[in-house]
C-alpha cells in the first residue's frame, strides 16, 4: 500500500476580493524524503457551500477501486461491485460507521458519506481489501500525487488553515493555521513523520 | 404422574423400549467436533488445488465460523445461524462440479479422520448433498442450436 494523503485549507478571514486568487503548490515528503502520494486538503468552507456529488469505488479482483477518494461532505458513493461476487462492505470510522453487503447481480443502494473526516473501508469477507475515504467540507482539497505534489489553482486571496490528512497521521497536520494567499502562486515543501503502520480496521466479527 | 420410580426399573429393564435416537448433533460429537471439522475442512480445502480458487484471499476463520454453525443447525443442535444462505454466499464464484466433488471428498476424508461414526457421516452427507444445486452454477458449453 503506497502511502496516502490529503491537504485542506480552511478560510479563516477574507482579506480581499474574490477576483484576486493565487496558485498553491505543497510537496509533501515522509521523514526518508519519500514524497507522500495520496495526501491533501486544503480547507476554504466559506468559500462556497459544498455541494454533495457521486462518486464510485469499485470492487475489482477483491480489491477496492480507487483505493483513496477525495469527495465532498454529503457524496454519495456508489459500490458496483465488478466482481460480482459477494462483499461485505464496512466501517468502524467515527465520521461513518457503514456495513454494505453487495450480492453478485444485486445493485447496491449508494453510501452517504455526510460527516467530514477520514473513513477507512474493509471487507468482511477477503483479506487485504483496504479503501481509504477522504470526505471533506471544502473545495479546496487535493490528492498529492506520486510526486507528493497537490496542487490547488485559483485559491480567492485570504488568510487559510492547511490541513494534512493522512492514514498514518494519528489526527490531520495542521500545517499553517494562518497561511496568507495573496496574488502571487506560493510553492513549498513540506516533511511529515508518518506512524509505522496504516490505520488497518479491525475486523466486523 | 403415573410413573413412579418402581415402574420406570420395570420400564429399563424392557428389551423392547429404545431410547430416543440421539440428535445427529449428538452422533457427530457435539459442538467439539463440529468445530474440529469446520477447522480441518477449511484450512486442508482452501489451499488445495480445487479449493484454492475459490478460497482465494478469503478469511478464513469467519468461514469456520460460520460453516461451524451451519453445520450445527443442519444437525438439530442448540445453534443460531444467521450467516446468508449458501447461494448467496456462492453466486457469481462459478463453482464448478469438480470443485464441488473435490469439497465433498475433502469433508469424507475429515470426518473418517476425525473418526466420525460412518451412521452419522452418511446422515450428514445426505442432507448436505441437496445443496449442491445452489453452489454448482459454472455452467458446461452449451450448444445455442435452436430448441425444436
Amino acid at each position: 500500500m503506497r502511502p496516502l494523503a490529503a491537504f485542506s485549507l480552511t478560510l479563516v478571514a477574507c482579506l480581499a476580493g474574490p477576483a484576486v486568487a493565487a496558485d498553491l503548490s505543497i510537496t509533501l515528503r515522509g521523514q526518508s524524503g519519500a514524497p507522500i502520494q495520496d495526501a491533501a486538503v486544503l480547507r476554504a468552507a466559506a468559500v462556497a457551500p459544498p455541494t454533495a456529488g457521486a462518486a464510485l469505488i469499485d470492487q475489482i479482483d477483491k480489491r477496492f477501486e480507487p483505493s483513496v477518494s477525495l469527495v465532498r461532505t454529503g457524496t454519495a458513493i456508489t459500490f458496483p461491485n465488478k466482481d460480482n461476487i459477494r462483499h461485505h462492505v464496512y466501517s468502524f470510522s467515527s465520521a461513518k460507521t457503514c456495513e454494505l453487503k453487495l450480492y453478485s447481480g444485486v445493485p447496491a443502494e449508494p453510501v452517504v458519506f455526510d460527516q467530514a473526516g477520514l473513513i477507512v473501508l474493509g471487507c468482511n469477507i477477503h483479506d487485504g481489501m483496504l479503501a481509504y475515504v477522504y470526505v471533506v467540507d471544502t473545495p479546496l482539497a487535493r490528492l498529492s500525487d506520486a510526486a507528493g505534489i497537490a496542487r490547488i489553482p485559483a485559491i480567492a486571496a485570504g488568510q487559510y488553515q492547511l490541513e494534512v490528512w493522512h492514514p498514518r497521521l494519528p489526527a490531520p497536520a495542521i500545517l499553517n493555521a494562518g497561511l496568507a494567499i495573496g496574488t502571487t502562486a506560493l510553492s513549498f515543501e513540506q516533511v511529515l513523520t508518518l506512524e509505522p503502520d496504516p490505520q488497518t480496521p479491525p475486523p466486523l466479527e | 404422574m403415573l410413573l413412579t420410580v418402581p415402574m420406570g426399573t420395570a420400564l429399563a429393564a424392557c428389551a423392547s423400549v429404545r431410547p430416543a435416537p440421539a440428535s445427529l448433533y449428538g452422533q457427530l460429537g457435539g459442538a467439539p467436533m463440529l468445530e474440529a471439522i469446520s477447522a480441518r475442512l477449511i484450512d486442508g480445502f482452501a489451499i488445495s488445488p480445487d479449493g484454492s480458487r475459490a478460497f482465494d484471499r478469503v478469511k478464513l476463520p469467519r468461514v469456520k465460523r460460520g460453516l461451524e454453525a451451519f453445520l450445527c443447525v443442519l444437525a438439530n443442535g442448540p445453534c443460531a445461524y444467521d450467516g446468508d444462505d449458501m447461494q448467496r454466499i456462492h453466486a457469481g464464484l462459478r463453482i464448478s462440479e469438480r470443485e464441488f466433488n473435490a469439497l465433498v471428498e475433502h469433508l469424507r476424508q475429515t470426518l473418517d479422520a476425525l473418526g466420525v461414526d460412518p451412521g452419522a457421516k452418511h446422515e450428514l452427507l445426505r442432507r448436505l448433498a441437496p445443496m449442491r444445486r445452489d453452489i454448482v452454477t459454472a455452467t458446461a458449453t452449451h450448444s445455442l442450436a435452436p430448441r425444436g
